[in-house]
This record gives structure tokens, C-alpha cells and sequence, in this order.
């Protein structure tokens, strides 16, 4: 049975219990044009390369708007505003929509996250979508213009969507390939919003907040960041995220040696190429000193 | 006997010059003269004077020789010596002009007491080759002049030596002198003598390269030494030549203690051929130390005695296991070896490819022009290789910074009006131009900036990358420590040791080295009062270095940027302009040795560089076209390149036609036009010309280094071959939609065959625990097996598992010279060309009413063996288009292992598109068949693709050859060898390598290379692309 969604929204949900917003340093206008996206209920398409921080902007939209500034009775009700889907080779239609599972003697409907967000009005985030099968795709069709309604086949039922409910989308285009790109017919239902990783600048200040470095070993990984980010054309097609980069912070923060935090998260972590990551070792080792 | 009166009327009707001098001498000499000496004395001379044509010649030397003679020996030295210069006439006077003319410049007489010795020396000349007068006259006019030159001393060995050399060639002979007379200074005769016994031409090439000896101040041991090694050698039958000419070729580089060692490692090797092979590795060999040489040589003596072609491959630094050795006792490093490391260090960066090469031979220090950054080939500087690679990597760092935070830095500028801000590279070197056309002598402000700049660069590296600073700091140590000592001065103020400048120009001298130093960081109080007063340095100087090290505070800042050096440059210009000269348009004075890990760079060439790189190849085509064709044209480009950056949208729009453009331009720049900003804009044209020369070609080449497999040895030969990858050539666009129309019938087989390989994309997987769909079946099995209380199996659900293929394929095309020949009716496997028809059997006009082709068909166009292996690969890339599976397509040839060349017509994700097929079909046979390269870069290529099957698939038409494809030029057994040895590495590295050639003789060497009969020989080349469809579902399916 695929538990896709449950463990991802563990985090939204502890957040939403700590009523504190998830952090998020916006790089643009994202946050506008998913606001006025949200108001007519129009799909978003969230394009960007891994850890860049797309799933984090979609929960802190969620926070915003359900439990947030711009939180509204009826969505303040709602018991789980972000339905997260990590999307794999292997989702399908059932997996997102419901199932009937055995209890006991009988058979019991169990229903999907996409149903789910659908009846309750919450935003169903479908992470990595190119991932997913083609039939599973084409699932959130109807769900995506004028009609917004999910037929559910098994139980024979056409769902209409909750006034609140928003779906959103995310893929990365580095490195799918050509069998593995979004069919225009999908693609041309969702407003695009393309993401990147931050400047140097706002990198260093995402990555201080984050692990809790200082100022200036922020700066040295956001540097470092950059600095891989230029190689990406050498068997690692994402360069590095800045997730990554947070990961090193941490372990710096625990008392890991910088180099060596480096080391672990970054050089051994984004390319099995020897000379890579000895390239990425050797950038790491100029950017601190060794201790 | 006659009487001076008689001759002086005698030599009057010859000569009156002649017989005035007669006068002359004979009253100077005639008090020293008894009366039956001096009617001798006259008697000869009239003897001399008739003795033929231009005798007076002679004459005049002989009197210029008298009183040198009576003072020296008397009157019957006189007489003898006068004898015997007669006996020397015959059918040429020059042989006694040059003994008479010697003679009279003789001064000691120990030289004197020479003479006897000359002569019997001579007159075994004489003897030995009668007529040949020239080379009597050389023989007396070279002893003459080494007598008068070094005295006695070492004079009967130079005699030894003549005398030797008169048992041999003429030539030889001719040769000696003309060499001895070249000489500043004699060698050691005595050495010599030794040696011609052996061999004259040794002594000779000795001899040619004493002068050069003599100018390095080449010890007299040394000398001594080298001359005992080429006795040592004498007995072989190689020349010795061979190794001192390039001894005395690479000599100026070493110092004493490394030419001690050198010599006793030649010594040591005791073979001609081995010390050639020193001389090879000579720039990679640590000469100074001799405990890391010592058991590399030792090693290298032991390997010859087992394997004679090894052990030279090993003294040569050419085998993998001699290089291994070396380095590890050495701890240096090489740059081949740690390449792609830099390359990806300096991409990281820059966010662009700037090419990492190795440095010209010999050359230690780095250098950039904006496309290539070169590095010495090996660095030996610290005794482990970590440290050196830390040194390598602070050289990058340094040339790097120039472009992260120096002059060539990305700055933000406006474009015009209210446009956003774009990028741009030049504005901070445009600026910094312009600020120096403010100085009368740009020179000197451009150099003072340079000195700063790289003072300021690696000051900023210790800010901004604070794990350089080690390294940093131990390179600016050894730098400072290697510095020349400041001059001194003498009582009126000039510099000693600096002659050929004037106080001003070694004042200025010595102020720019203080800069280098302070930028050294060297300590500001080195300079103190006790350097005044022993006159290191004047009052001005020492005055001038304590406000320097104040001026440059500002440039240690972590805020410095390239406004604070130009700031800088200012004061210190302002500083030295004390010295009136200074201020001068073409004041020029010597410049500071450079700093080793700084380098060189050439900020114009740079520029250029980078402004073309953001040209593509059509305009860069159409710039060298303009540039070569029309001088007008090609000036206006300069002077935008020299005054403005490059406008690359102008240049597209070819608004350069426009003669207004350089009239503005000039306009402008007008203060700029004396006599240094043409040589600027000459300077910028040489550049710019050399750039779109090199840019034209090889930004779209990449080099790599190979080792190859050398069976003699039993090693790997290290670094040996130089691929280059060229992703841009001759395309040929319609090439493969002709081939693909003519080869219909063929296209949808090869497809058929491979569409066998497409997956089922979803395999329904029954019985597991979780899945999209209940398996029915087993579902009413466990409810009634529930109702029935039996524990039972809760496998109950359907999966739908996808099936993928993670399949590479490269397919590598031999290029070679021979794919240009014509398909022979033997590789369509006919027996006669009486029988060609079968060759169009598969087209269908042929079958309607035609009883055969006629000749005209067959022979024209007539198809190559290079045409049939790109309709394979085309073939094959029409099939795998519906696959999926990645593919690339390349091809190889050249020439030499210097240029093994590479083609790529389709990379692994590249589309196939337009361009590649134009690639594709632009492929056409040029030169050699060097396999072993081309198969190790296939399998690097494979590799990075990650697929877990890896296919390369070559196609062929004969073995692997090229001229210098092992030594043995008549053997093929090298080449097999090598591209065995490339197909077992492949397979180590999980590439499934497959041989297909036409070459019908395929077996015998296919076996041999192809491990597990990976190979097939192709009987009829039409059935090409079938076999390969086939093969390909072998190695991939």
C-alpha cells in the first residue's frame, strides 16, 4: 500500500502546530504571483532544480493562507492544508485518488490525498509530477480547468472541488529526458513559475538561518554553492542545492570540522566522478581553512 | 754578396713601399748586425722579393718580422726563420705571409721558444697535403694567433692536437681552425689531445660548443669532465654530438650543483643513447637533488640490463612506472596528471571553459590570453606532492583572480538610456586604459600597475580564500628569498652592477623591485637607516620605499579594488616623477624579475580573447575576413577593440563598413595618438589577428592526454598520445537524408531488428504485497480462506512494473586515409569485377528490364568504404531514434601521437538533429588509424554516461596504424598491442567493445585483439548495417 503523502505531511503539520511560519526568503516575485494565482484558482506549475526550495515555498504559501496572515475562517478549519504527494515511477491513478482496502470481512474506502484535498478544500502539492505515470497524469485534467471536478472510477462518483482547493505541481527540468517530459496537453494547464537558486547573497542568509552557522561561513557556502553550480555540466546535471549546503551548516554547527563537513555533504554527495569531486574537495579546502 | 744598396734598387723597381720599408729596417737593425749577418740578411730578402708574384707581400712581413726576430733570437735566428719562411713559397704567398705576419707579432719570449716547434708542426703539414696552401696558411695564422693570444702556456698541446688531426681528413683539419679562430678563449688542448684520438669529429663538436661554455662561465672542471665523459663514449660507435649539443642547449637553466649532477648521471648511464634519453626528461628531472636522482637512476640501470628499450623509455621519463618512481621519490608533480582536476577547479570559477594546457618546455611560471591558462608541465618546488599541488593551485588562484576581482571582472554597467543593467567584462579594463592615458609615460604607470594589481590580487585571496593562505604565504616567502639583492651605489650615486644604466634608470629600477618586494610582503623595516649607509640603497630610495609601504596600507584592505591600485599607481607615479626623465614619453628603464607563481598575463590579449568569446563562428569568420582583406575595415575593428569594447551586435550588423566608426573612434582617442598608442593598436591587430586564428578553431577542441601501451617495455608509455576532440567540422547537411532515400529497404530492416530490443514498457507483476489492482483470483482465495480460519497468504495485489533499458552506445568510425578507397568487388563479396550486378540488388530500378548495371552506374559516383561505414551508422541512428537507448557517433583518425584527432558528429545528449547529421555526414577519411587513444577516450566518454550497459562498436577497415605508432615503423604488432590492451581497459571499465572491419585479413589480428571473439569480419560491406543492427541486439539486448 503507498503511504505517499503521510510522512510528507508530517512536516507541514508540525509546522502548522507550532503556528510559525515556515521560513522561506523570497528571490522574486513568487510569492505575488502565487497569491494571485490562489485567488482565481489557478494551478501552479513550480519549475526548478532539486532542493531550491520549492516544496519549502509551498508550504509557506499554505501557512500564509491557511494558518497565516491571509488565513480565512474556512480554511483556518481545514485539518491538513498541504497534501504533499512525492511523486515516483510507480504512482498511479488509484495511489492519488483512493482505493478499497480489506477490514475484516469487508471492503473499506480509503481515499487518496488528491481526493482528500479535493473534498477538503486544501492545496494538493504533486511533487516531482513528471515522475509519475502517464495515467496518473492525466487524472488532474479535469481537476485543472473550468470544471475542477475528480471522477473518481471506482466508486463510480464525480467529485466537485472544495472552493478552497488549489493544485500545484512541481518538476525539474534539468534532467528528465525526452520520454520523461510533461505532455504540453498537462503542461498548458498551470501558470509556470520558475525557480532557481538564490543569489549568492540570499543563499548565505537562507543557508545562516537554516543550520545556524555564522555570517561568514554562510557566505563561504553560498560561495561554494556558486562555485559548484559552474561544474554542473560534468555528470551531476543539478549542481549542488542549497539544501545540501544547509546539511553542511548543520553538520558545522554540530561540531564537524568545515572541511570535512564539506567533504561529506557536498564533495562526496553530488558527483561519483573522482576527479569531480576532488575538484569540489579542492575548492572546499580554499574556501576554509583546514583544521 | 749584396749590399742594401743593390736590393733597395732592386725592391724599388718591385715596390717603393716596399723598398722604403727596406730603409727603414735596414738602418734600425743595422747597428745590431755584423757586416757578413747583415749581407745574409740582404741576400735574402732580395731572394724573397723575386721570388714570385706578390712577393713585396711577403717581403713587407718578413721586414715586420726582422727586429722581432734579432731581438728575440739574434742574427742566425734571423736567418733561419727567414729560411725557413722562404721554403715556404711556392705557388702561394699566403702560407709565409702568415708565418712572417705571425712572427712579428710575437712579444715574449716564451712564445718565441715556441716557434721551432711550430715550424716542424708545419712542415709535417706541408708534407702530409703539398698543395693545399690555404690550409697551411690557417694552420700558421690560427697557431700565431693562439700564441700571441695566450702565450706558451697549453701551446705544444694545441700542437698535440694539430698534429693529430694531420693523420685524418682534410676537412677535418679546415675545420679545426676555422672553429680555434672563432674561440674567445682556448680549452684545455691537453683534455683535448686525448680525445681526437678517439675522434676527430667529437673533438670538433666539442669545440663548437666551447664558446658557449665560456659564455655560461661553464667551470674548467666541468669542462674537464665533459671531455673525460666523451672519451668515455669515444670508443662507441655513436657521436658524441648527440648528447652535447643538447647539454649545451639546456645549460643556461642550471645552476653549478645541478650540472655536477647531470654529468655524473650521464656518466653513470655510460651509454650515448641513455644520455640522449636524459636529455628528453631533462625539464622534468629535480637536478639539484641528487638523493631523489640517485635511486630513480639506479633503478632505470637495473631495468636496462633486463629490457634495454624499457630502461631508455625509463631514462626518457616515458614509461608510467618511470614517472611513478620519480614522483614518488621527487614529490613533484605533473600537471598531466592532475589536468582535469584543474580544468574542473578553474571552471568552477569562471562558469566557462578557459583551457587548462601545459606550459611551453622549460617555462615555470603560468600565463593566461583569456582561452588557454598554461602551467608548468611539472612543479617541483616542495618535496611532496601535496604541497605542489597546493603551489599548482595557487598559481590558478592567482591567474583566476584577475578575473573574480581584478581588471577583467564582471561589472554591472548601464546600456543606453534607460536600459537595464547588463554584465560586461571590459568597462573595468577600459577604465583602467583610460587612466593611463593620462601619464606622458604610460609605460612606466601600466607597469607600476601591474607590479600592484598582483600585489593586490593575492591579497585579496587571503580574504576571500582563507585556506589559500598557507600556501600563499610559503610561495612569498621562497619568492622573496630568491629575490636579487638591491643594488648598491658607489660615491656619485649610480648603481653598481647596473652599468648599462644611468642613475635615473637603476634608480627607478631598484624603486620598482622595492614595490615587488612590498608586495612580497616583504618586512618594511628590511629597508632601514643601515641600508643608507651602506649604500644600498640613496636617500631618494630610501625616502621613496618608506612612503611606498605607507601608499600601499590602501591596497592591503579588504576593500581594495582595482580603483585603490589605479589610486595607488597615482602616488607612486607622482613619486617617482622626482626624477625628471621619468615623466618622459619613451623612458624605459629594466623591470623587476617576475614573481614564479604570479606568471604573466596579457591584459590586451586577454580582452581581445574575451570579447571574441562572445562572438560565434560566423562572425568571427567574418571579422578574419575583414581583418585580412581590407585594411580600413580591419582598422576600425582594432580601434574599437583598442579604445572601446567590442560591440558585438555592431560587429553583427556589419556596421563596421562604416567609415565613421574609426573617425569617431580617432576622434576621440586623439590624445591617445603619439607614438606609444600605435604600437598599442599594432599591438591590439597582432593580437586580434592571433586570436581569431586560434578562436576560429580550437575553443571547439578540447585536448586530452593518453597513456599508451608500449609491449617492448611492458609498460604503459605515460601521457604519450594528445587527443584532440573536435566537436565542430566540415558539415555536409544533405548527406544523410540522400543516403537514408537510397537506402529505404535497408532503413526499415535494421529498425525491424532493433524495434525486437523495444521493451514492453509495462510488465504486470502478480502476487505482491502492494499494487494498484487486486489480483481477483487470489483475493476470493483469501476471504475464503479466511471465513475457513486458515492463516494465509496476503499477497493479493497486481503490480505494473516498468521496464527500462539503460543502454550507451558509442559508435567509433576509423577515418583513416584508406576508408577514401573505392568498395573493391571483393568486399562485396564477388569473385570478379565481371560480376558487379549483385552490388544494386536490393534497388529496385535495377530489377525492371535491366539485364545489369551498366558501368557508368557501378563507377560513378563510386562509393567508399568511408561512405558505407556512415550509412551504417546512419542506418543505426534512424533505428535507435524509437529506442531510447543513448548514442553517440564519432570518429577518429591523424596523425602522430601528438594529434590524434577525434570527431564527435553526435554526443550522448546531444539530439539528433540538423547539425549532427551535418556532422555525420561530413565525416570523410583523412589521415592515420591510431586506435588506442580513440578507444580509451570512446570509453571515457561511455563511462560518464552512467548507463549500466555500455556499448562501443567499431567500425574499421584494416589494423591500427601510424607512423610513429610504436618504433619499429615496418610492425604491426605495436598498434594491435596498444588497442588489445585499450579493449581490456574498456571492458574493465564495463564497455562491451565490438570490432567490425572490411579488411577481408581481419581474422589475423582481430583474434589477437578482440578478447572473446568480440569482432566480426564483413564479407559483403552491403551487409554493413544489417550485421551491425544484429550485433548491436547482441551486446545490448
Amino acid at each position: 500500500m503507498s503511504n505517499a503523502g503521510q510522512t510528507e505531511n508530517a512536516t507541514a503539520n508540525e509546522q502548522r502546530e507550532s503556528q510559525v511560519a515556515p521560513y522561506y526568503l523570497p528571490v522574486g516575485d513568487e510569492v505575488e504571483i502565487f497569491l494571485s494565482a490562489y485567488e482565481q484558482r489557478l494551478p501552479v506549475l513550480l519549475k526548478g532544480p532539486t532542493g531550491c526550495g520549492k516544496t519549502r515555498f509551498v508550504e509557506y504559501m499554505t501557512w500564509r493562507l491557511y494558518q497565516g496572515d491571509l488565513a480565512t475562517d474556512g480554511r483556518q478549519e481545514v485539518d491538513t492544508p498541504l497534501q504533499t504527494v512525492a511523486c515516483h515511477e510507480d504512482l498511479s491513478a488509484t495511489d492519488l485518488v483512493g482505493r478499497f482496502l480489506l477490514q475484516g470481512e469487508e471492503t473499506v474506502w480509503q481515499d487518496g490525498p488528491l481526493s482528500r484535498s479535493v473534498k477538503e478544500g486544501a492545496i494538493c502539492y504533486l511533487d516531482e509530477i513528471v515522475e509519475a505515470r502517464k495515467d496518473s497524469t492525466v487524472l488532474i485534467h479535469s481537476l485543472t480547468d473550468h470544471r475542477r471536478i475528480l471522477p473518481v472510477e471506482k466508486q463510480g462518483l464525480i467529485l466537485e472541488a472544495h472552493k478552497n482547493f488549489l493544485l500545484v505541481i512541481s518538476y525539474n527540468p534539468g534532467y528528465q529526458n525526452v520520454l520523461k517530459d510533461l505532455k504540453p496537453s498537462t503542461r498548458q494547464r498551470f501558470i509556470a513559475i520558475d525557480f532557481d537558486y538564490p543569489d549568492e547573497e540570499k543563499e548565505a542568509e537562507v543557508i545562516q538561518h537554516e543550520s545556524g552557522v555564522d555570517k561568514a561561513v554562510a557566505k563561504s557556502l553560498a560561495t561554494l554553492g556558486a562555485k559548484v553550480r559552474n561544474l554542473k555540466h560534468h555528470g551531476f546535471d543539478e549542481g549542488v542545492s542549497t539544501r545540501l549546503l544547509v546539511y553542511a551548516g548543520q553538520l558545522i554547527v554540530s561540531g564537524v570540522s568545515h572541511v570535512r563537513a564539506c567533504d561529506v555533504a557536498i564533495s562526496r554527495a553530488v558527483s561519483d566522478d573522482p576527479e569531480v569531486s576532488k575538484a569540489i574537495s579542492e575548492l572546499v579546502s580554499t574556501l576554509f581553512v583546514a583544521e | 754578396m749584396t749590399n742594401a744598396t743593390l736590393v733597395h734598387a732592386a725592391l724599388v723597381k718591385l715596390n717603393q713601399h716596399t723598398a722604403a720599408r727596406f730603409v727603414a729596417t735596414n738602418e734600425a737593425v743595422a747597428s745590431q748586425l755584423l757586416p757578413e749577418d747583415s749581407a745574409s740578411w740582404c741576400d735574402l730578402v732580395l731572394k724573397i722579393s723575386q721570388s714570385g708574384w706578390h712577393s713585396w707581400e711577403v717581403l713587407n712581413y718578413y721586414l715586420e718580422a726582422t727586429p722581432v726576430l734579432i731581438d728575440m733570437g739574434g742574427a742566425s735566428s734571423l736567418l733561419q726563420h727567414g729560411e725557413f719562411g722562404y721554403e715556404l713559397l711556392g705557388s702561394s704567398t699566403e702560407p709565409a705571409s702568415k708565418y712572417f705576419g705571425g712572427v712579428a707579432h710575437i712579444s715574449d719570449i716564451s712564445a718565441f721558444d715556441k716557434l721551432s716547434e711550430l715550424e716542424s708542426v708545419g712542415l709535417r703539414l706541408k708534407e702530409k697535403f703539398p698543395p693545399a696552401t690555404g690550409l697551411v696558411a690557417s694552420y700558421y695564422q690560427t697557431s700565431f694567433e693562439l700564441l700571441v693570444r695566450d702565450g706558451s702556456h697549453n701551446f705544444s698541446e694545441w700542437l698535440s692536437v694539430t698534429e693529430a688531426f694531420i693523420d685524418g681528413a682534410r676537412s677535418d683539419l679546415a675545420r679545426l681552425y676555422l672553429l680555434t679562430q672563432a674561440l674567445d678563449s682556448s680549452p684545455r688542448w691537453d683534455s683535448l689531445s686525448g680525445l681526437v684520438k678517439f675522434s676527430a669529429a667529437d673533438t670538433l663538436t666539442y669545440l663548437e660548443c666551447h664558446n658557449r661554455f665560456c659564455e655560461l662561465k661553464l667551470s674548467e672542471q666541468h669542462q674537464l669532465d665533459i671531455h673525460r665523459l666523451m672519451k668515455k663514449f669515444g670508443k662507441s660507435d655513436q657521436p658524441n654530438s648527440r648528447w652535447l649539443n643538447r647539454f649545451c642547449d639546456c645549460l643556461a637553466a642550471f645552476e653549478s650543483e645541478s650540472i655536477d649532477n647531470l654529468l655524473w648521471m650521464i656518466d653513470s648511464v655510460s651509454n650515448i643513447d641513455l644520455a640522449v634519453a636524459l636529455f628528453d626528461a631533462i625539464d622534468a628531472l629535480p637536478l639539484q637533488r641528487r638523493n631523489v636522482i640517485e635511486p630513480w637512476l639506479l633503478e632505470g640501470l637495473a631495468l636496462f640490463s633486463r629490457n634495454p628499450i624499457a630502461g631508455r623509455a625509463w631514462f626518457a621519463l616515458e614509461s608510467a612506472s618511470s614517472n611513478e618512481s620519480l614522483e614518488k621519490l621527487s614529490g613533484a608533480l605533473l600537471l598531466a596528471d592532475n589536468l582535469r582536476v584543474f580544468q574542473l577547479f578553474v571552471e568552477s570559477f569562471l562558469g566557462r571553459r578557459l583551457i587548462v594546457q601545459a606550459q611551453d618546455s622549460g617555462v615555470n611560471h603560468p600565463y593566461t590570453d583569456g582561452v588557454v591558462l598554461k602551467l608548468p608541465v611539472i612543479l617541483s618546488q616542495f618535496t611532496s606532492q601535496p604541497e605542489n599541488f597546493q603551489a599548482y593551485k595557487l598559481m590558478l588562484l592567482h591567474q583566476l583572480g584577475y578575473f573574480e576581482f581584478g581588471i577583467f571582472c564582471m561589472t554591472e554597467r548601464k546600456t543606453s538610456g534607460a536600459g537595464p543593467l547588463t554584465p560586461a567584462r571590459s568597462v573595468l579594463y577600459h577604465q583602467t586604459r583610460k587612466a593611463f592615458a593620462a601619464y606622458s609615460n604610460r609605460w612606466l604607470a601600466e607597469h607600476i600597475f601591474l607590479i600592484l594589481e598582483h600585489g593586490r590580487i593575492d591579497w585579496q585571496l587571503t580574504y576571500r580564500y582563507p585556506g589559500a593562505h598557507l600556501t600563499l604565504s610559503k610561495l612569498k616567502a621562497i619568492e622573496r628569498n630568491a629575490r636579487p639583492a638591491l643594488t648598491a651605489t658607489d660615491e656619485q650615486g649610480l648603481a653598481v652592477g647596473m652599468p648599462a644604466l644611468s642613475a635615473t634608470h637603476a634608480d627607478v629600477a631598484q624603486l620598482l623591485e622595492m614595490l615587488v618586494r612590498l608586495t612580497l610582503d616583504v618586512d618594511e623595516s628590511s629597508l632601514d637607516e643601515s641600508s643608507l649607509e651602506n649604500r644600498r640603497v640613496n636617500a631618494f630610495e630610501y625616502d621613496s620605499y618608506q612612503t611606498f609601504a605607507k601608499i600601499l596600507t590602501s591596497l592591503r584592505a579588504k576593500a581594495a579594488d582595482v580603483s585603490t591600485t589605479l589610486a595607488c599607481v597615482e602616488e607612486i607615479y607622482a613619486l617617482l616623477q622626482q626624477h625628471p626623465d621619468c615623466d618622459r614619453v619613451g623612458f624605459r628603464t629594466s623591470l623587476p624579475a617576475d614573481v614564479g607563481f604570479r606568471g604573466l598575463i596579457e591584459p590586451e590579449q586577454v580582452m581581445i580573447n574575451l570579447q571574441l568569446a562572445e562572438l560565434d563562428d560566423e562572425d568571427l569568420e567574418l571579422l578574419s575576413d575583414e581583418l585580412e582583406d581590407k585594411d580600413e575595415e580591419g582598422l576600425s575593428i582594432i580601434s574599437m577593440l583598442a579604445a572601446d569594447d567590442l560591440d558585438v551586435d555592431k560587429l553583427k550588423q556589419g556596421e563596421l563598413d562604416q567609415p565613421g566608426t574609426l573617425l569617431t573612434d580617432l576622434d576621440e582617442r586623439e590624445i591617445e595618438l603619439d607614438e606609444e598608442n600605435k604600437s598599442t593598436e599594432e599591438k591590439v591587430a597582432q593580437g586580434l589577428k592571433a586570436a581569431l586564428e586560434g578562436r576560429i578553431r580550437p575553443p571547439h577542441q578540447y585536448q586530452f592526454q593518453y597513456d599508451e601501451w608500449d609491449f617492448v617495455i611492458g609498460d604503459y608509455r605515460r601521457n604519450w598520445c594528445t587527443l584532440h576532440e573536435y566537436r565542430v567540422m566540415d558539415e555536409d547537411p544533405a548527406y544523410v537524408d540522400d543516403a537514408l532515400s537510397e537506402l529505404g529497404a535497408t532503413a526499415s530492416n535494421v529498425r525491424r531488428q532493433l524495434n525486437k530490443l523495444r521493451p514492453e514498457m509495462l510488465v504486470k507483476v502478480k502476487g505482491v504485497d502492494d499494487g494498484e489492482e487486486l489480483d481477483i483470483e487470489r483475493t476470493i482465495e483469501l476471504l475464503v480462506d479466511r471465513r475457513a480460519g486458515v492463516a494465509t497468504e496476503d499477497r493479493i495485489y497486481v503490480e505494473k512494473q516498468r521496464k527500462q533499458r539503460d543502454v550507451a552506445a558509442l559508435f567509433l568510425l576509423d577515418m583513416s586515409a584508406s576508408t577514401d578507397d573505392a568498395i573493391t568487388p571483393q568486399m562485396m563479396g564477388l569473385e570478379s569485377p565481371e560480376a558487379p550486378t549483385l552490388e544494386y540488388d536490393d534497388r529496385d530500378f535495377l530489377h525492371d528490364g535491366y539485364e545489369g548495371p551498366s558501368l557508368d552506374i557501378i563507377d560513378s559516383p563510386k562509393r567508399k568504404i568511408i561512405d558505407v561505414e556512415k550509412e551504417a551508422a546512419i542506418l543505426m541512428a534512424e533505428a535507435l531514434k524509437n529506442l531510447g537507448d543513448q548514442y553517440a557517433i564519432c570518429g577518429f583518425s591523424g596523425y602522430g601521437r601528438d594529434n590524434v584527432d577525434f570527431y564527435v558528429c553526435k554526443d550522448f545528449d546531444e539530439p539528433y538533429g540538423l547539425q549532427a547529421k551535418g556532422k555525420l555526414g561530413g565525416i570523410k577519411a583523412c589521415r592515420s588509424t591510431r586506435m588506442g587513444p580513440a578507444i580509451r577516450h570512446a570509453t571515457k566518454m561511455l563511462v560518464e554516461t552512467g548507463c549500466k550497459t555500455k556499448a562501443l562498436i567499431i567500425i574499421s577497415d584494416g589494423y591500427p596504424q601510424d607512423f610513429d605508432y610504436g618504433k619499429d615503423r615496418s610492425s604491426k604488432s605495436y598498434g594491435i598491442k596498444d588497442t588489445t590492451r585499450a579493449l581490456v581497459e574498456a571492458q574493465q571499465r564495463d564497455v562491451q567493445g565490438f570490432c567490425l572491419t572490411v579488411d577481408q585479413s581481419g581474422h589475423d589480428y582481430l583474434r589477437e585483439m578482440c578478447p572473446d571473439k568480440q569482432y566480426m569480419v564483413i564479407q559483403d560491406v552491403d551487409q554493413l548495417p544489417g550485421e551491425l543492427s544484429k550485433i548491436y541486439r547482441m551486446i545490448t539486448g
